[in-house]
C-alpha cells in the first residue's frame, strides 16, 4: 500500500478534529417531593402571625400557594392540668400565606402547634416559651483611674436564657422615629460573632482630665469611637478594643457561670457586663434639677426558646451569605435549623422586654410600645 | 423501562454457553490479538495485559492505555465520560495505587484524562489487582494498576514516532556498550493550535468555550547497566505537565493543571539464596485550579492546590529456589510531605510510612495456587504526634476443581495513610492529598472476593461476588473554606466516616479465528455513611455508584469496537427553596436533603476503530482511525458555575469526534 492514502486520512482527521466541549444547563433536580414551611413565632404579643407555604422546586418562579389548611395550636400545659386538648383561638387566613391568631403566649407554657394543609401530611412542633429574664441597669459609680471603670451602661441579668438576644433603639434626631441603633458591643464573654463587624471600639484612646456633674475631677479617655457620634470611650473604657456587632448582641447560654461572667463585674443585684454602641447618649434630656424627664434610648431584649434562636443564627448567616459576592457561597450546603417535624420552618417562642440604654431603671412597662 | 432495569437484564442475554466439549481451531489472529487473550491472568483478583493489547483498546486517543483498558473490567466504575478516573469495588479513586514500575503515580491522568502520563512505548505489561495483594506493595486499599516498563534492547537501535489527535511523541533507545543501554521518549499535545484552527473555522461551536489554551507534555527515559552477570541497575525518570485554561464567558476564567516528577534508582543483585530488588525514588506530585468570576458584582478568585513529594527506599527479596512453600520478604521506608490550601506551599514536618512484609505462597501445578500476606506498617505523623502501627493481611487462593472449573477467593485487610478528600465542591476536580493524623486517622478496608472461573474451548468467562466494608474514609465538609483555610486548618473541615459496597461481576471472553469478543457486567452497590455533621451521620449514595456497568469490546479482524452503558453517578442536587419572614432577616431560604441525591444521566458510549498495519521499506506504519462517541451521546465531563447566569451547567468533553493514531517504527 502508498502511504499517500493514510497520509490523506491523516490529514482529514485532523481538519475534521474536533476539540469542543458542548455545553447545556442543568437544573440538578434531584426530584424532591415539596413540603410544607411553616414559621410561627409565638410572643405575649396579643396577635400572632403564622407563616405557611410550600417549597419551590428548583428553578420555580412562582410557588403555588397552599389550599385547604387546618392550624391548631395547642396550650400543652393548660392541657395537662385539665386533661384534655386546650385548642387555642382560631387562626384566620389573611392573605395567600399569612394567618393570625388573637393570643398573647404565656411565658413557662408549652405549646404545640400542628398544621395539616390538604394533600400533605400533619406536620407539627412543640416549643416551651421562655420564662421572662431581667435585664436591669446598673449602678455604678466611676471613680477615677486605677479603680476607674467608667460611666458605661452596665447590665445585670438574673439568668441567662438558652438564648438572649438584645437590640438598641433610638430617635431619629431629624425625624424622632425610633430607630434601630446600628452597632453593638458588649463585653459579655459568650456573645456570638456571626455577626461581628470586623471593627473595634476605639483603638487609640488617650487620658484626659475632666470635671465630672458635681465639680469631681477624673480621668478619662477622650477618644470619640470610630464612626459614633457622641460616644466617647472615656463613658465605656472596658469595651474598648471589643467588637462591634451589626445590629443585635446574641448571646446563647454556654454554661451556669455565664461564659465565665464572674470575671468580670460584681454589683449587688448580680454579675454584671457592659453594652455600648451607636446611641447618641447625649439625647438623655435633664431638668436644671437633673431628675430624667425623657428618655428615648432602649435595649430591646428577648429570650428565645433553644430552636428558634439556632433558627435566627442560621438565617442570618444565610442572609449574609446571599447578599455577599463571594463566589466560594454557592459551594454552602447548610440547612436552616428547624423544628417543624415533617417539614420545614420553624415554630418558636420569645419573650420580650426593655430597659434604659443609659439611665435609671424605670418601669417600662408603662413606656408606649415601640414600633420599628 | 428504566435504563437501569435494561440493564439488570442485559448478563441473562449474553451469548455465553459452555461448551462441555474441547473445539479444536487454528489461531489466525495476528500476534497482536493472541497476545490479548493469552496474556490476561483468568483470575478474578488479577488481570494482566501487555503493551500491544493496551494500544489495541478502542479510545478517543486511537490507541488505547491502561486506564482504558481496566475501565473495561468487571469491578471497575469509571469517573466521568472520559476521564481516566475509576473506582475500584465501592473505593474512592485516591484508594487505588498507580504504579510505574512499583513507584506510586499520583497524578497519572493526561490531557483531561483522555489517558496517562506514561507513554505506551515504554511499557512492557499492565496488571490490575482488586485483592489477594501482593506484599511488596502497601498504602493503598483498593486496587493497584502496576505498569512495568521495558528495558532498553541491549542489541538493536529502535526508534519511533507517534502522532494521534491529542499527542504527538518521538522515543529511540540504544545500546551504548559495557552492558548498557537507554532509551527515551517524549510527548507533546498540539490540542492548543488545534483549538485555534477549530475555533477559526467554526467559531460558533465554541461560543461557550472560548480561548482554551494548554500546555501538555511528559518526558520519559530510562538508562539500564548491566554490572556482571548478578547485578542490574537502572535509573529512570517520568516529567509530566498537564495546564488547561479557558474562558466560558464575560470575566469567567477557569485555569487547571496537574505535574509529575519521578526519579527511580533499581538494582538487583542475585545473591546465594535470594534474588534482591532495591528501589530508591523521589516522587512530586502537583495539582492546581483556579476560577476567575465576577459574582453580584465582585471579582472572585478561587485557588485550589495541593502538593506532595515523597520519597522512599525499598528492598525485597525473593527465593532463587524452593519447594512447597515459597517465602517472599521486604521492607520500604518513606518520607513525605504535603500541602493544600489556597496556596499549596510545603512547609513544616512530614510524615514516615515504614512497612515491612513477608509473603508466603504455594503452589500445586494444576490444582492449587494460595498466597498469604502478612505486613507491618508504622506511621507516624511528626506535625501531630500520631503514631500508628497497624497490620495488613492478604490472602488469596485459586482451586482448580476441573481442568476447566476453578474456585477462587480473596480476602484483605490493609490501611492506606493518605486521603484523598471526598466532598470537593461541585465542578472541582482537582485531587487533594493529605496525610493521615489524629482528626483523619488512616484509611482501612476489609474484603472479600469468592467467585469461579471456567475455560472452555474458546470461551472463558468468570463471575463473582465480592463484599468491602471502609472506614474511616475523610469527608471535607466545608467546601468553602477550601478557598479561604491555609493547609493548617484543613483537619478541622474534615468528617470522617465509613463506606460499603457489595456487588457481582462478570466477564465473559469469546476467542473466535477471526472474532475477538469480550464483555464485562458489574452489579454494585456503593454507599457512604457516619460522616457526623453531615445529615446526621446519615448513608448516602458513592459519589460514582454506578449500579449497573456493561462493556462491550469486539474486534473482527482489524475493525474494532468499544461499548460502555453505565448508571449515571451522582451529584449534590438543587434545593428546595422557601420563603423567611422574620422582620429584618427577611430572604429566600435552601433546603438540602442529602449528599450525592441527583443521579446524573446514564452514559453511553459507542467508539469504532480500524486498524492498518503495512511496511514501507524498513519502517513499519501502524494507523488507527476510527469514531469516538458514534452516536454522539451527551455524557458529561464536569459540572460548573456560571456566574453570569447564577445556574449550573454541563461540559461534555467527547462529543462525536474522528480519531486516528499513526506510529511508526524502524
Amino acid at each position: 500500500m502508498s502511504i499517500r492514502e493514510p497520509l490523506k486520512a491523516l490529514a482529514l482527521f485532523i481538519a475534521a478534529f474536533i476539540l469542543c466541549g458542548c455545553v447545556k444547563d442543568t437544573t440538578l433536580d434531584a426530584g424532591l417531593e415539596r413540603k410544607v414551611v411553616v414559621e410561627f413565632v409565638l410572643t405575649e404579643d396579643n396577635v400572632q402571625n403564622l407563616y405557611l407555604s410550600l417549597t419551590g422546586e428548583p428553578g420555580e418562579k412562582v410557588v403555588p400557594p397552599v389550599q385547604e389548611t387546618e392550624i391548631r395550636l395547642i396550650d400543652v400545659t393548660k392541657s395537662k392540668e385539665l386533661n384534655r386538648d386546650i385548642v387555642l383561638n382560631e387562626f384566620v387566613r389573611v392573605s395567600d400565606n399569612q394567618w393570625t391568631l388573637d393570643y398573647a403566649g404565656i411565658p413557662g407554657h408549652e405549646y404545640r402547634l400542628e398544621v395539616k394543609a390538604d394533600g400533605y401530611d400533619l406536620v407539627w412542633a412543640e416549643q416551651i416559651m421562655p420564662e421572662k429574664v431581667e435585664l436591669a441597669r446598673a449602678a455604678i459609680g466611676h471613680g477615677v483611674p486605677p479603680k476607674y471603670t467608667g460611666y458605661g451602661a452596665f447590665y445585670t441579668i438574673d439568668s441567662i436564657p438558652d438564648f438572649l438576644i438584645i437590640r438598641g433603639t433610638k430617635r431619629n434626631k431629624e425625624t424622632g422615629e425610633y430607630v434601630m441603633v446600628e452597632d453593638l458591643c458588649t463585653d459579655y464573654p459568650g456573645v456570638e460573632d456571626i455577626n461581628a463587624t470586623g471593627r473595634l471600639y476605639d483603638g487609640n484612646p488617650k487620658w484626659r482630665t475632666g470635671v465630672a456633674w458635681g465639680g469631681d475631677s477624673f480621668v478619662y479617655h477622650d477618644s470619640p469611637v470610630a464612626g459614633m457620634d457622641g460616644v466617647w470611650t472615656y463613658m465605656f473604657p472596658n469595651l474598648i478594643g471589643k467588637e462591634l456587632h451589626d445590629g443585635f448582641l446574641l448571646i446563647k447560654r454556654v454554661d451556669d457561670n455565664h461564659a465565665g461572667l464572674d470575671n468580670l463585674y460584681d454589683f449587688e443585684n448580680g454579675k454584671g457586663f457592659c453594652i455600648s454602641g451607636s446611641f447618641y447618649i447625649n439625647h438623655a434630656y435633664y431638668n436644671p434639677d437633673y431628675t430624667l424627664i425623657d428618655y428615648d434610648e432602649y435595649l430591646l431584649y428577648s429570650s428565645l426558646s433553644p430552636d428558634y434562636g439556632q433558627f435566627l443564627k442560621d438565617v442570618w448567616q444565610l442572609k449574609k451569605v446571599h447578599e455577599g459576592d463571594d463566589l466560594s457561597s454557592i459551594y454552602l450546603r447548610d440547612n436552616i435549623h428547624s423544628n417543624i417535624q415533617g417539614g420545614l420552618g420553624i415554630f418558636g417562642t420569645s419573650v420580650s422586654d426593655r430597659v434604659n440604654f443609659d439611665g435609671y431603671n424605670q418601669d417600662t412597662a408603662s413606656l408606649p410600645k415601640i414600633e420599628l | 423501562m428504566k435504563v437501569s432495569k435494561l440493564l439488570s437484564l442485559l448478563p441473562l442475554l449474553l451469548p455465553w454457553s459452555t461448551q462441555a466439549q474441547e473445539v479444536a481451531w487454528t489461531d489466525t489472529l495476528r500476534a497482536a490479538v493472541k497476545t490479548d487473550t493469552r496474556s490476561i491472568v483468568r483470575s478474578i483478583n488479577k488481570l494482566e495485559s501487555s503493551a500491544v493489547i493496551l494500544r489495541g483498546v478502542v479510545s478517543p486517543m486511537g490507541e488505547g492505555d491502561p486506564v482504558r483498558w481496566s475501565q473495561g473490567l468487571p469491578g471497575v466504575s469509571t469517573g466521568a465520560d472520559g476521564s481516566s478516573a475509576m473506582y475500584v469495588h465501592g473505593g474512592n479513586m485516591g484508594n487505588n495505587l498507580f504504579s510505574l514500575d512499583g513507584v506510586p503515580v499520583y497524578g497519572y491522568s493526561h490531557i483531561l484524562g483522555l489517558t496517562t502520563a506514561i507513554p505506551s512505548s515504554v511499557m512492557e505489561s499492565t496488571s490490575l489487582s482488586k485483592g489477594g495483594f501482593e506484599g511488596r506493595y502497601g498504602n493503598f486499599t483498593a486496587a493497584h494498576l502496576n505498569i512495568i516498563t521495558r528495558d532498553p534492547a541491549v542489541n538493536k537501535v529502535h526508534a519511533e514516532g507517534t502522532l494521534n489527535n491529542f499527542l504527538a511523541g518521538a522515543a529511540a533507545e540504544a545500546p551504548v556498550g559495557h552492558g548498557m543501554s537507554f532509551m527515551a521518549s517524549a510527548r507533546i499535545s498540539p490540542i492548543g493550535p488545534e483549538y485555534k484552527a477549530f475555533s477559526q473555522l467554526l467559531p460558533s461551536r465554541l461560543a461557550a468555550f472560548q480561548g482554551f489554551r494548554a500546555g501538555v507534555g511528559d518526558i520519559y527515559g530510562k538508562f539500564n547497566w548491566t554490572i556482571d552477570n548478578r547485578s542490574r541497575l537502572s535509573a529512570s525518570a517520568l516529567l509530566s505537565l498537564d495546564q488547561y485554561g479557558f474562558t466560558t464567558g464575560e470575566g469567567s476564567r477557569d485555569a487547571l493543571g496537574w505535574n509529575n516528577e519521578i526519579a527511580i534508582l533499581k538494582y538487583h543483585r542475585i545473591l546465594d539464596r535470594t534474588e534482591m530488588d532495591a528501589h530508591a525514588y523521589v516522587n512530586r506530585y502537583g495539582s492546581m485550579q483556579r476560577q476567575e468570576k465576577n459574582y453580584h458584582g465582585a471579582d472572585n478568585l478561587l485557588s485550589l492546590n495541593s502538593s506532595m513529594l515523597e520519597t522512599a527506599v525499598s528492598a525485597d527479596f525473593t527465593p532463587r529456589s524452593y519447594s512447597g512453600w515459597r517465602f517472599d520478604y521486604g521492607f520500604k521506608a518513606r518520607y513525605g510531605l504535603f500541602a493544600m490550601g489556597p496556596v499549596a506551599a510545603h512547609a513544616g514536618k512530614g510524615v514516615t510510612l515504614v512497612s515491612s512484609y513477608l509473603q508466603a505462597s504455594r503452589e500445586i501445578p494444576g490444582k492449587l495456587h494460595m498466597q498469604a500476606v502478612m505486613r507491618g506498617n508504622c506511621y507516624y505523623n511528626f506535625a501531630d504526634g500520631l503514631t500508628s502501627l497497624r497490620p495488613d493481611a492478604c490472602l488469596s487462593f485459586k482451586w482448580n476443581l476441573t481442568k476447566s472449573f476453578a474456585l477462587e477467593g480473596s480476602a484483605d485487610y490493609v490501611h492506606q495513610y493518605y486521603h484523598t478528600l471526598e466532598g470537593l465542591p461541585l465542578g472541582w476536580s482537582t485531587d487533594v492529598i493529605v496525610p493521615s493524623g489524629r482528626t483523619a486517622p488512616p484509611e482501612f478496608a476489609l474484603q472479600g472476593n469468592l467467585g469461579f472461573s471456567l475455560a472452555i474451548g474458546r470461551h472463558s468467562a468468570s463471575l463473582g461476588g465480592y463484599y468491602k466494608r471502609m472506614g474511616n474514609l475523610v469527608y471535607y465538609k466545608y467546601a468553602q473554606t477550601l478557598f479561604t483555610d491555609t493547609f493548617a486548618g484543613w483537619e478541622n473541615n474534615v468528617d470522617i466516616g465509613s463506606g460499603n459496597s457489595f456487588g457481582g461481576e462478570f466477564l465473559y471472553e469469546y476467542l473466535g479465528r477471526d472474532i475477538y469478543f469480550r464483555t464485562a457486567y458489574t452489579l454494585s452497590k456503593t454507599d457512604r455513611e457516619g460522616f457526623a455533621t453531615l445529615f446526621d451521620g446519615g448513608k448516602f449514595h458513592a459519589r460514582f455508584d454506578r449500579r449497573h456497568i456493561f462493556n462491550m469490546q469486539g474486534r473482527w479482524k482489524g475493525f474494532s469496537m468499544a461499548m460502555t452503558l453505565q448508571s449515571g453517578h451522582w451529584e449534590n442536587g438543587a434545593p428546595l427553596t422557601y420563603q423567611i419572614h422574620i422582620p429584618g432577616l427577611e430572604t429566600d431560604a435552601e433546603y438540602y436533603e442529602g449528599i450525592n441525591n441527583f443521579q446524573m444521566p446514564a452514559v453511553f458510549r459507542l467508539d469504532l476503530g480500524y486498524e492498518l498495519v503495512f511496511r514501507t521499506g524498513r519502517i513499519e506504519h501502524t494507523v488507527n482511525l476510527g469514531i469516538c462517541n458514534v452516536t454522539n451521546h451527551f455524557n458529561p465531563f464536569m459540572l460548573y458555575f456560571d456566574p453570569a447566569t447564577e445556574s449550573w451547567k454541563e461540559i461534555a468533553l467527547l462529543p462525536i469526534m474522528p480519531n486516528f493514531s499513526w506510529r511508526v517504527e524502524f
